[in-house]
């Protein structure tokens, strides 16, 4: 009985080891933060939107990151940390959205973006995801993963281009009544409007941001898939240890009932 | 005790302190939202996040990062009404109706009155109070209970 106690309280901490290696706990004493990045950048079908094309004209944005990004203490900051661009580098108007970690704990990780006015088809956009973005440990930054050049996902709408396309849909500014916002550390290229829709897609497809050479790119992917994998080892070895304690139930269940079985034959 | 009946035993009691832990945690909210302890802050009859006067305190320093020279830089537990409603998530509003503890009187603030508006963590009580800056801190609410932000 001790030995099943205690299987299933190491069973029942194991998960929390898991939660607090992600660092999305309070902080830590040490001040060795382990580095913010962004996980899947998605539409509401699930699609991811890096690098897509035919993009809603309204589209409502998930990210997700691997931290908590959401509370309170540092929402005001870190909501000023997006930033959509259109194909000449003007600045549109946002909405930033998140659920409070006090009310669903399990949304902590992510932020919806939604511009506030409707895009122009066939068009090129840039999302721009600033370094400073911070989780609630107050330590681990976007910029960790980024070389310090926060993260761009670049998005082409649907539809054919008209005329006159490109044009700021309204001010530069997030929907709320905040101070101006600071700068992203680099400003952004965008795509040259003269490309024909193959070119751009070659080039989108080659780089991630204009901002920062591609192979650190790769590498942030790659490190996102080293976490990924992390994660999918920590859930492995949880179900594994559930199959072992099951196991040894079932051996000590039909073990036992056999002794018992053989007792009441001596006692015969 | 045979072995089945111990496993038995062992699941009821997992399942017990799961659904305890849970109820503790409702019969908690509720408790420390009458008494002030824990604020709502309520949007389309959702809630959408709590307020505590430790989470008062955290978001006074971090107006006083991202906003210097404002009225709380020597108040480490006063943050404005403004910044927390931002926080929260809050964007779009008609009218904010702040309600306290007990019969005090509501306050409804509509987004031009809530400037000097702030709320302000007492260290004894573990609760906050709305205070108004324009007016030497007059406490308008001293336990503030629930805060609600109209469409």
């Amino acid at each position: 009985m001790t030995g099943l106690l205690l299987i299933m309280f190491f069973l029942s901490i194991l998960p929390l080891t898991a939660f607090g290696a992600g660092g999305d706990g309070a902080g830590n004493t040490g001040g060795v933060f382990k580095p913010l990045g962004l996980t899947t950048a998605t539409l509401e079908d699930g699609t991811s939107i890096i690098n897509a094309e035919n993009v809603p004209l309204k589209p409502k944005i998930t990210l997700h990151f691997d931290k908590n990004v959401v509370h309170l203490s540092y929402w005001e900051r870190n909501k000023r940390c997006f930033h959509l661009y259109n194909e000449n580098e003007e600045e549109l108007a946002l909405k930033v959205t998140k659920i409070d970690d006090t009310v669903d704990f399990s949304k902590r990780q992510y932020i919806w973006v939604e511009p506030t006015e409707a895009l122009f088809p066939g068009t090129n956009y840039m999302l721009y995801v600033a370094p400073d973005l911070l989780a609630k440990n107050g330590g681990s930054t976007l910029a960790m993963t980024t070389n310090n050049q926060g993260e761009t996902i670049k998005f082409k709408t649907a539809g054919e281009k008209a005329g006159n396309t490109g044009k700021s849909t309204g001010p530069a500014v997030v929907s709320d009544n905040q101070s101006p916002e600071p700068k992203p550390v680099e400003p952004p290229t965008g795509d040259v409007p003269a490309q024909t829709n193959t070119e751009s897609t070659l080039n989108q497809k080659n780089e991630i941001s204009p901002a920062r050479p591609a192979v650190p790119g790769r590498e942030d992917t790659a490190r996102f898939a080293a976490m990924q994998q992390g994660r999918r080892m920590q859930n492995y070895l949880a179900a594994a240890a559930g199959v072992v304690l099951v196991g040894w139930v079932a051996v000590e269940f039909f073990r036992r009932r056999k002794r018992g079985a053989r007792g009441e034959k001596h006692d015969v | 005790m045979t072995f089945n009946r111990r496993i038995v035993v062992g699941i009821l009691v997992l399942v017990l302190v799961a659904g305890g832990a849970f109820l503790l945690e409702h019969m908690a909210k509720v408790q420390l939202s009458r008494n002030g302890r824990l604020v709502p802050v309520i949007q389309d009859s959702k809630i959408i996040a709590y307020l505590d006067a430790g989470t008062i305190r955290q978001l006074s320093q971090q107006e006083r990062e991202l906003r210097p020279g404002q009225d709380n830089s020597n108040n480490h537990s006063e943050v404005s009404l403004s910044f927390m409603l931002g926080s929260t998530g809050v964007v779009d509003y008609q009218y904010i109706e702040v309600s306290g503890v007990g019969n005090s009187k509501d306050f409804k603030l509509n987004p031009g009155d809530i400037e000097d508006i702030a709320l302000s963590a007492s260290s004894n009580h573990h609760t906050f109070a709305l205070v108004n800056r324009a007016e030497g801190n007059r406490v308008m609410i001293q336990k503030v209970a629930k805060v609600y932000v109209a469409n």
